[in-house]
């Protein structure tokens, strides 16, 4: 370590170590700076094709609102092709799919649920998707694809209502047994339906009396 | 050592310690600008803090829309202020768990949308159109910044965008819509009858054990309820009237006060016809009027009907039509030349000519009405009865809180402050958390003879504010915990209990014999008129027929199918104890035919809102699992 003795050895010093230094101190603040503000406009970025895709969405809800489900369907399919890896492409495709439904596709809406539990994204909407498609093709009459779904439900708060489609896939094949348990453990959970799932468990009485 | 540091200081050591001293200066006060205060935390949502102050405020709204909501209903002691304190925390962690889903689901709100909605808001509007200022105005109000209003706005229409998108996809299919109407719009026909329980209480028998065993084992059922005796101070106008002292001098005063309510001065009732005079100072108009209602006084003393001249003659627009009438009137109401004459006139007499500042009248009077009502010596009673009334309502206040304050300062006596208001202290009976009569029926008398400062320490309450001029103070002179009661006291209770049920489980018996019989063949309304029981014809029912019991449609509804001719039996137990016996024979489906398109997609829809309202709180229950909400110890109140 050098002691200095007069300002101008001092002066002298801190230029010699600017000349040694300056050039990377300079080119570490450009760079943090860029870093900064790069990141800030790609959040800004990020933010503005959210806003852009959820504006999309409302005006298909409007559509929708509106009872014109052919504009509503084709803002659907140019949100899931803009913005493919978006929340907002997976909940358009259950508005489609609802659309769809609605006209009497059945395999259109099968289809729209089943491009949402191939995306990668939340559990809960997967969930949501998966419990629709289930009641679907319950709907078609297809009990073991309704089945094969159901059995890849998570076991979260979504239980319940999974419980009630094992008791009307069992009821379907008469096997009232197993649709009595599942009727009674989807009563013990939370279910949206809760007086309807009594009725097809007391009506399970009427249906046992009938296959003796 | 100090001339190593200041050897060391010019070198790299230096420059590290003055870079290390200079960020705690560079970041001193940081958090003042990033709102991380370290203001009461009520509860965190994962990283997020509500504050003590977020809470309060969202309480007060709640309560406020409870109070519109109920309106004249609402009273603030029927509602439990800790169940609404939680229920509004949970509505807030749950406001909060959709905000963060909405986020981690990467949703926004887009500047149209929150600019249309924003637009859209009547409170912003002046005359029907946008306007900035009502805006900037209405934001204020709220105590905010209208970026402040934008960023709450957006996340509120992000989450609501969450919601619409999750439940109103929701869906209904075909097969579903029509198990719904087949299993809820399904209707059953069926025959009851009931065996009351009442008919076999006399033919149950009791054993003493039995009485003392089930005493045994419901003691705690048996306990006298804890009671209290009170004395209370009660303070309205009414008692405080009573002390009111009166003399002449005052009342006699008060009566020349208010001599309009007890005297009715004289009224007269006279009829006229004016000439008007629009300019007093126009000599000429002025003297043809009075030339003109001179003949019309001509005509009238003719004999002419007073009445039909004044309907030809008279130009006051509010009377000529009913013949000059002016209705009764008292002193100081007419002009005072006119009244001086209708006072002077004898009834039916007619005067000449009056002039007034309106112009001329000839004055009829038709009707006198003597001064009535009561002399000072009449209205005695009631002058000091309403003098007491009104003296004590100018009292009151002062009276109340002078008892607040003297059965304070000595908490242990209502004594002082009935001697010095001379109020006469009431005692009640045993009272328990029911009630008692009177003042004592009331919520908050009963709350506070329980309560903690009155019943264990024993000092007097505070002041309850019963109503606009009724106050009270209260204090427990006895107080009886609750405590089990000998088997001799609760015997008869017991023994009716025993009854009832004994009674119960024979009309369950008859029940099951008449199902028997029934099974049998023997017809049920033979059966039920050799029982002696009435044959309710119910017929066809819904699952929500209004006239049949409700246990026995829910027992109704879970009975098996019918098959062919043969009707099934099935018995249920009615909450008093009686047994009613059901004959059920058809099961009619609901069919989706019997609606109205209309009707049927009414139905779908309440079927798919109720249906994605639970998707939506599924996956916010999911959320609330993966979340981590901590409440600390002391926001735990």
């Amino acid at each position: 370590m050098s002691v200095y003795d007069t300002e101008e050895e001092q002066v002298e010093a801190l230029k010699k170590w600017w000349s040694e230094n300056g050039r990377s101190i300079v080119g570490g603040v450009v760079l943090g700076l860029a870093a900064v503000f790069g990141w800030q406009a790609w959040e800004q970025h990020q933010g503005q094709t959210a806003a852009d895709a959820s504006l999309r969405y409302d005006k298909m809800g409007q559509a929708t609102q509106a009872g014109n489900s052919e504009s509503a369907l084709k803002l659907g399919e140019k949100i899931v092709a803009d913005w493919p890896d978006s929340s907002y492409a997976v909940l358009a495709a259950l508005d489609m799919a609802k659309i769809k439904l609605d006209q009497g596709g059945h395999a259109a809406a099968q289809a729209k649920y089943e491009w949402v539990l191939a995306q990668p994204g939340d559990t809960s909407l997967k969930q949501v998707a998966r419990l629709r498609l289930a009641r679907v093709m319950l709907g078609n009459g297809d009990l073991d694809g309704a089945e094969a779904v159901v059995a890849k439900a998570d076991k979260d708060n979504f239980a319940g209502e999974f419980a009630v489609i094992r008791g009307d896939i069992a009821s379907a094949r008469k096997d009232y047994t197993a649709a009595r348990t599942a009727y009674t453990n989807a009563l013990a959970s939370e279910v949206g339906n809760r007086r309807l799932v009594q009725m097809k468990l007391d009506n399970l009485v009427v249906a046992k009396d009938k296959q003796q | 050592m100090l001339q190593l540091i200041r050897e060391k200081a010019q070198g790299w050591i230096a420059w590290v310690i003055v870079i290390l001293i200079s960020v705690p200066f560079a970041l001193w006060g940081i958090q003042e600008y990033l709102g991380v205060g370290s203001a009461a935390v009520k509860v965190s949502v994962n990283d997020r803090e509500i504050t003590e102050r977020e809470f309060d405020s969202s309480y007060r709204q709640f309560r406020e829309q409870l109070r519109q909501q109920l309106g004249k209903q609402y009273r603030p002691e029927l509602v439990d202020d800790k169940m609404l304190r939680k229920e509004v925390l949970e509505s807030i962690i749950n406001r909060e768990l959709i905000h963060q889903q909405g986020v981690e689901l990467g949703m926004r709100t887009s500047d149209e949308m929150l600019r249309e909605l924003i637009k859209a808001s009547p409170s912003f509007q002046v005359g029907g159109s946008f306007s900035q200022a009502a805006y900037e105005n209405g934001a204020r109000r709220q105590g905010l910044t209208t970026e402040g209003y934008e960023q709450q706005m957006r996340r509120l229409l992000a989450s609501d965008q969450l919601f619409r998108a999750v439940s109103g996809s929701e869906i209904v299919t075909q097969a579903e819509l029509e198990q719904g109407l087949r299993l809820g719009d399904q209707r059953r026909k069926l025959d009851y009858l009931i065996v009351p329980a009442a008919d076999y209480v006399s033919k149950v028998e009791l054993k003493q054990e039995e009485v003392t065993s089930y005493f045994n084992s419901k003691q705690q059922a048996f306990m006298s309820p804890e009671r209290v005796k009170l004395e209370y101070l009660e303070l309205d106008i009414k008692n405080i009237a009573k002390t009111v002292k009166v003399d002449d001098e005052e009342l006699q005063g008060y009566y020349e006060q208010n001599k309009k309510n007890y005297v009715v001065s004289e009224g007269r009732r006279a009829s006229h016809i004016l000439i008007v005079v629009e300019d007093k100072s126009d000599e000429s108009a002025l003297a043809k009027a009075r030339e003109k209602a001179e003949s019309v006084l001509a005509r009238v003393n003719a004999g002419e009907d007073f009445a039909a001249v004044a309907k030809e003659m008279s130009q006051d627009p509010g009377s000529a039509n009913s013949g000059g009438d002016l209705s009764f009137f008292e002193k100081g109401i007419m002009d005072p030349a006119f009244e001086k004459v209708a006072f002077e006139l004898e009834k039916g007499a007619i005067s000449g000519v009056v002039e007034s500042q309106f112009g001329f009248h000839i004055i009829k009077l038709t009707d006198v009405r003597p001064e009535a009502g009561k002399s000072f010596e009449q209205a005695r009673d009631d002058l000091a009865t309403a003098y007491r009334k009104e003296q004590a309502g100018r009292m009151f206040y002062e009276y109340a809180e002078r008892l607040g304050d003297l059965a304070y300062e000595d908490p242990d006596s209502l004594e002082p402050a009935a001697d010095a208001l001379g109020l006469k202290i009431n005692t009640s009976d045993w009272m328990g958390r029911d009630g008692g009569p009177g003042v004592l029926a009331i919520g908050r008398v009963i709350t506070t003879a329980f309560s903690e400062d009155v019943l264990v320490q024993r000092h007097n309450s505070e002041l309850l504010e019963l109503g606009a001029e009724q106050v009270l103070v209260l204090r427990v002179v006895e107080h009886e915990e609750s405590r089990p009661q000998s088997l001799d006291k609760v015997r008869g209770e017991i023994e009716s209990i025993l009854r009832q049920r004994g009674a119960a489980k024979m009309a369950e018996q008859k029940a099951q014999e008449l199902i028997t019989s029934m099974s049998a063949g023997t017809a049920v309304e033979q059966l039920a008129s050799e029982y002696g029981a009435k044959l309710h014809k119910a017929g066809v029912v819904g699952r929500a027929a209004k006239e049949i019991p409700p246990a026995i449609l829910d027992s109704l509804f879970t009975m098996s199918r019918p098959v062919g001719d043969q009707p099934v039996y099935g018995k249920t137990r009615l909450g008093n104890g009686d047994y009613a016996v059901l004959a059920l024979y058809q099961v009619t489906d609901g069919s989706i035919d019997t609606l109205e398109e209309s009707d049927r997609n009414k139905f779908k829809q309440s079927l798919e809102r109720m249906l994605g309202q639970s998707s939506f709180d599924h996956m916010i229950s999911n959320v609330r699992d993966g979340s981590e909400i901590v409440i600390p110890e002391d926001a735990k109140k």
